[in-house]
């Protein structure tokens, strides 16, 4: 039963419809005048609000979160002053709603996953706004931010997500903002195109994941003998539960499941299932590109771990060699992950334009994300628990990585300069800062110590090693070597090529903000990993994965 | 917190470790807020030499700390220990310390500082990023040299090929592009199977109860001592771990297999590092084509990392796969002893900067030949042959880190006068730059080992070390010392005496900068040479202990 007080538990959801509704509405107040001015100014409007509501919702998860030591509010805390009382009955609500709590109506799980996953969306939410800012769509502004909202909602709601319908219903809600946002350029026929593709490859695999879906429905039905009384047919515990009951019908559950990968690999854009992935990348506008590589990927992934570990805990196998039991999700993705570190980091070898190196890196690190999923073919509980949280630790600081690397792009895009690699050329003579930061975010994504990156791959390594996956840990690790060399083509352009335009190149303070808060969070994560992976270790203890 | 007695934190209790690698990258700030400022490039080049002098006494303060003589369970007392819990979920700690092997390298490093920075006033272009660099550089190999978890260990191995990289990149010569790439890829790529080794090693370690990257504990388990309770060894640790995870089904149960395939993990990484041949292809591009203070700081110091972490990971990590394979170690060192010294000898027409890098090369031979010695077989070897092979592999690393820095900065010089780095186009210099030839005369006659110079000494020690445990090789190995002294003989030759060409007939004499960058190297070649005990007291002790397992192993 969905009660009253389960309102603060879903607040932040809510507040990103409700601040949608705002931008909409508030535009229609706007002048809507044909001049550049006037249209400048109608777009800036719906911006900022974005920007500044988003930062808003992202200030009050946190306090709701309790994460930031000192921000907890005990039950009998009081005091005398009236407006701090006041302010300690709104914090003390807040985190009534916080982390903890069965599954709302069985099918939202408020746990520290998904309070976690909602800061680090909201925050990439965030930080694409702010990219947003300097990059002004000038056609119908509302809309293009509503979308992102309504997409990072879908997005929240994604990783919450017990049960099937609301799966689907949140893929559906993140997936088509995301069609319309890739195509929102409609000058440019490249967005347009890459927006007709997104959708096409983006309805199939929904059509796929659906069919999976309807699958397991039938799977559950049928092994209950349609003496359902109650509605929770589509729960992945009630899959799990039943499937450990085992029956004739187990060999459909796998090709459910198997269907259900399939489309959900389609969305994180895993090899064989990427086909999309580099026009789209290459031709979104860039703040979206990043948005899409970023937000879309880490709910993705976070879905993923919560249905194969919620709802197929049984058909988990293994992916050692040899094994006795090798087979199940962790071998298939085993592979998957195989296949895509060795395309992704190839494919990304060749390429000229940044953008799309920069979109074939993406599908590689999917390859690296993987194997904190593959972790779960270990025997025991503490390394699976230390599996997602590598997977976790990994999808922060690659989200931080890659919109700051997709906010350098933006910075030159907005001062006029093509993305080819050929234009990143003598940028550090162009514009210091921005090549330093540039080059934080591509020595990160390469892995280079002491960066975030480092640790997340280090990390991530050491957990697939313990699930057994010997032979694809050596193959990420060499394939990371493979990969310094294209990244290092990209700081040889900025730091020793002559730059081709001797102009200074300027860079807009929002851009420059984001560029600074990504950066900075690199160096932080790097070297204090401690920071966090406190904090994201409690995702297994309390949500009893 | 509780340190093992084998660990002893600093007497007054101040992070003195920790102020030292902060001290050169306080630099680089300085030069980022300078830059800032607009200040000339005049006043950072002078600033940054002279912040360089800060590491410098800070060294000081440390050896002046360092109890040379202090051993404990077994092992060298690792002092001026800094931990903090850092990583909790992977037990890693922030652990600094300072022990024979490292202490003298840290000299090195502090020494080669200034001189580096002194070399690079000649640079003209965008000077500020470059001294930043130099700090960076420096700052990276301090914080190696004293890091004892392999976590920090490994980032600052890594970190230090960043700023080497562009330095090389960006005021290099015509061919830095492919060196500098070579350089950092051959350097990466090296390090994977070791970075996969300490993963395993860590899960491995995980399963007696002891889960760490502390390489003092680890390195104290391969050598078969307690450590926290603990007393098995490496060897079986990590084979236990095989067999549960499965391994020895497929490979065999052989122990000794298994220590083996750590051991080519991390000889592969140090050895690149080393230039150990067949390893060794990078590096002639790589000193070549680097700027002058790129080549001091690569050839001085950052070559001598691979020799170090041979020493902390290698010989205690996995010695039965270390003596198992000394043989083949004492064979590569032979061949690359060899191998650099007529690389040199073809170069006497040629290239100068090259000619040094070959001999690089070739000394770094004799490094490994000791370290080889050291850990192998026969038994009629006494434990005082093997501590003397390592107490000389340490005295050459200074020794080799002093004459060729002082020769690369010297050459350099020689370019600045000359433009030209080719040996066809001098000849005579003698005439015109007296205190030159004087001066490059005792760097080269360092380098190549002349009795009372330091160079000779870390010569012998090897020499008289390796003969008990490897007779052939070393007498081999001779022929080496003789081509080198060829080659730099031939070089000094070429540059200084015959006839002056008219068109040198002006070339100016060392200036007084430089002749007093030089000098004080000059100055600890000559005291080393003549009394070399304060430096060998250093490792003394902790070698002692080291080569202990290896006699040991044999009873």
């Amino acid at each position: 039963m969905f009660q009253i007080t389960d309102i603060p538990r879903i607040l932040p959801e809510i507040l990103l419809l409700f601040l949608a509704l705002i931008v909409l509405g508030s535009d229609i107040f706007e002048k809507w005048g044909r001049t550049a001015a006037a249209q400048l100014e109608r777009a800036r409007s719906s911006a900022s609000l974005t920007a500044i509501g988003l930062g808003l919702i992202f200030i009050i998860t946190l306090l709701q979160s309790g994460y930031i030591p000192g921000t907890v509010v005990a039950p009998e805390a009081s005091t005398t002053n009236p407006l701090l009382s006041y302010l300690l009955g709104v914090v003390r609500n807040l985190q009534v709603g916080g982390p903890g709590g069965a599954p709302i109506v069985g099918a939202f799980a408020t746990d520290d996953l998904t309070m976690i996953a909602r800061l680090l969306l909201i925050g990439a939410a965030f930080l694409t706004s702010l990219l947003c800012l300097d990059d002004l769509p000038t056609a119908h502004p509302a809309e293009f931010y509503a979308m992102i909202l309504f997409a990072t909602t879908g997005m929240c709601l994604m990783v919450g997500a017990q049960e099937l319908i609301m799966a689907y219903l949140a893929i559906e809600l993140t997936s088509i903002p995301l069609y319309l946002l890739t195509g929102y350029v409609r000058s440019g026929s490249r967005s347009a195109e890459a927006g007709m593709k997104y959708f096409l490859f983006g309805a199939l695999s929904s059509a796929i994941l659906l069919y999976g879906m309807s699958l397991t429905y039938g799977f559950v039905a049928s092994n209950l003998g349609g003496i359902a009384v109650s509605g929770n047919l589509t729960q992945f515990e009630r899959i799990a539960e039943l499937a450990r009951d085992g029956g004739a019908s187990t060999p459909l559950l796998t090709l459910a499941m198997l269907l259900i990968l399939a489309g959900l690999g389609y969305k994180l854009a895993i090899v064989p299932f990427h086909g999309w992935a580099p026009d789209v990348y290459q031709a979104a506008p860039t703040p979206i590109t990043a948005f899409i590589s970023t937000a879309s990927k880490a709910a993705g992934f976070l879905l993923l771990l919560r249905l194969l570990s919620v709802a197929f805990p049984e058909s988990v196998g293994s992916a050692t060699l040899g094994a006795t039991n090798l087979g199940g999700w962790t071998a298939i993705l085993a592979l998957l992950a195989l296949l895509t570190l060795l395309v992704g980091n190839l494919a990304a070898l060749p390429q000229s334009n940044t953008k799309r190196l920069l979109a074939w890196s993406s599908v590689a690190h999917a390859g690296f994300l993987l194997l904190g999923l593959v972790a779960w073919a270990a025997p025991e509980r503490f390394d699976r628990e230390q599996g997602s949280v590598a997977l976790i630790y990994y999808l922060i600081v690659y989200t931080l990585t890659n919109l700051g690397a997709f906010g350098a792009l933006v910075a030159m895009s907005r001062a006029g300069s093509g993305v080819e690699i050929t234009d990143l050329n003598g940028l550090a003579r162009r514009n210091l800062p921005l090549a330093t930061m540039l080059t934080i975010c591509v020595l990160s994504l390469a892995g280079i110590p002491p960066l975030g990156g480092f640790f997340a791959k280090f990390y991530i390594f050491m957990v697939g090693w313990q699930s057994g996956a010997y032979w694809l840990v050596i193959v990420a690790l060499v394939m990371t070597v493979v990969s310094l060399s294209y990244y290092l083509r990209l700081l040889r352009a900025m730091f020793i090529e002559a730059p081709s335009s001797g102009e200074p190149l300027r860079i807009e303070p929002a851009t420059m903000t984001t560029l600074i808060i990504t950066t900075a969070g690199l160096v932080v994560l790097g070297l204090f990993p401690n920071l966090i992976l406190g904090l994201i270790g409690r995702v297994q203890t309390i949500a009893g994965l | 917190m509780d340190l093992p007695n084998y660990m002893l934190p600093a007497p007054d209790g101040l992070p003195w470790l920790t102020l030292l690698w902060l001290a050169p990258l306080v630099g680089v700030l300085l030069v980022g807020i300078a830059a800032w400022l607009g200040l000339e490039d005049r006043v950072v080049r002078i600033g940054a030499t002279a912040w360089m002098g800060l590491p410098l006494a800070l060294a000081g303060q440390i050896w002046a700390r360092f109890d040379a003589t202090a051993t404990a369970a077994g092992q060298g007392v690792v002092q001026l220990v800094e931990r903090v819990p850092w990583i909790s979920a992977i037990r890693v700690d922030y652990l600094l310390g300072v022990d024979g092997l490292s202490l003298p390298l840290l000299l090195l490093t502090v020494v080669m500082g200034p001189l580096a920075a002194l070399a690079s006033w000649s640079v003209r272009e965008r000077v500020k990023t470059h001294y930043a660099l130099i700090l960076l550089l420096q700052s990276a190999l301090l914080g190696f040299f004293m890091a004892l978890d392999f976590f920090f260990f490994f980032i600052f191995w890594e970190f230090s090929l960043v700023p080497a990289f562009f330095l090389i990149q960006n005021w290099g010569r015509e061919q830095r592009r492919p060196a500098a790439f070579t350089f950092f890829i051959y350097t990466m790529a090296g390090s994977v199977g070791m970075l996969l080794f300490f993963q395993i090693i860590y899960l491995a370690m995980r399963q007696v109860g002891l889960p760490t990257f502390n390489l003092i504990d680890l390195g104290r388990l391969g050598r078969g001592l307690e450590v926290a309770g603990v007393t098995g060894n490496l060897r079986e640790i990590l084979f236990g771990y095989m067999e549960q995870i499965g391994v020895t089904g497929v490979l065999g149960r052989y122990p000794l297999l298994y220590t083996s395939i750590a051991f080519w993990a991390i000889f592969i990484a140090f050895a690149i590092k080393l230039a150990v041949w067949p390893f060794h292809t990078w590096l002639p591009d790589a000193y070549s084509e680097a700027p002058i203070a790129g080549s001091i700081l690569l050839s001085a110091v950052m070559s001598k990392m691979g020799a170090y972490g041979m020493l902390r990971i290698m010989l205690p990590f996995v010695p039965d796969a270390s003596q198992y394979f000394a043989p083949l170690m004492g064979g590569l060192a032979l061949v690359g002893i060899l191998a650099g010294a007529f690389g040199a000898l073809a170069h006497i027409g040629g290239d100068l900067k090259r000619l040094i890098a070959y001999t690089s090369i070739n000394h770094m031979g004799y490094v490994m030949l000791a370290i080889a010695a050291a850990a192998a077989l026969p038994d009629t070897a006494g434990q005082d042959s093997r501590v003397s092979a390592l107490n000389g592999a340490v005295m050459q690393l200074v020794a080799h880190g002093l004459s060729t820095g002082a020769l690369f900065y010297l050459a350099g010089a020689l370019y600045e006068r000359s433009g030209s780095w080719s040996l066809n186009d001098v000849g005579g210099l003698r005439h015109v730059a007296p205190t030159f030839a004087g001066v490059m005369g005792v760097a080269l006659f360092a380098n190549l080992g002349l009795p009372g110079l330091a160079g000779f000494v870390g010569e012998f020690f090897i020499f008289r070390g390796a003969w008990a445990t490897l007779p052939l090789f070393t007498a081999l190995a001779t022929i080496g010392l003789v081509v080198t002294a060829l080659a730099l003989l031939l070089m000094f030759q070429r540059i200084f005496l015959g006839p002056l060409p008219e068109r040198w007939a002006a070339l100016p004499d060392l200036r007084p900068r430089e002749l007093w960058s030089v000098l004080p190297l000059l100055g600890l070649l000559v005291a080393f040479g003549v009394y070399p005990l304060p430096l060998l007291r250093i490792a003394n002790a902790t070698t002692t202990e080291l080569v202990a397992i290896f006699q040991r192993l044999l009873s």
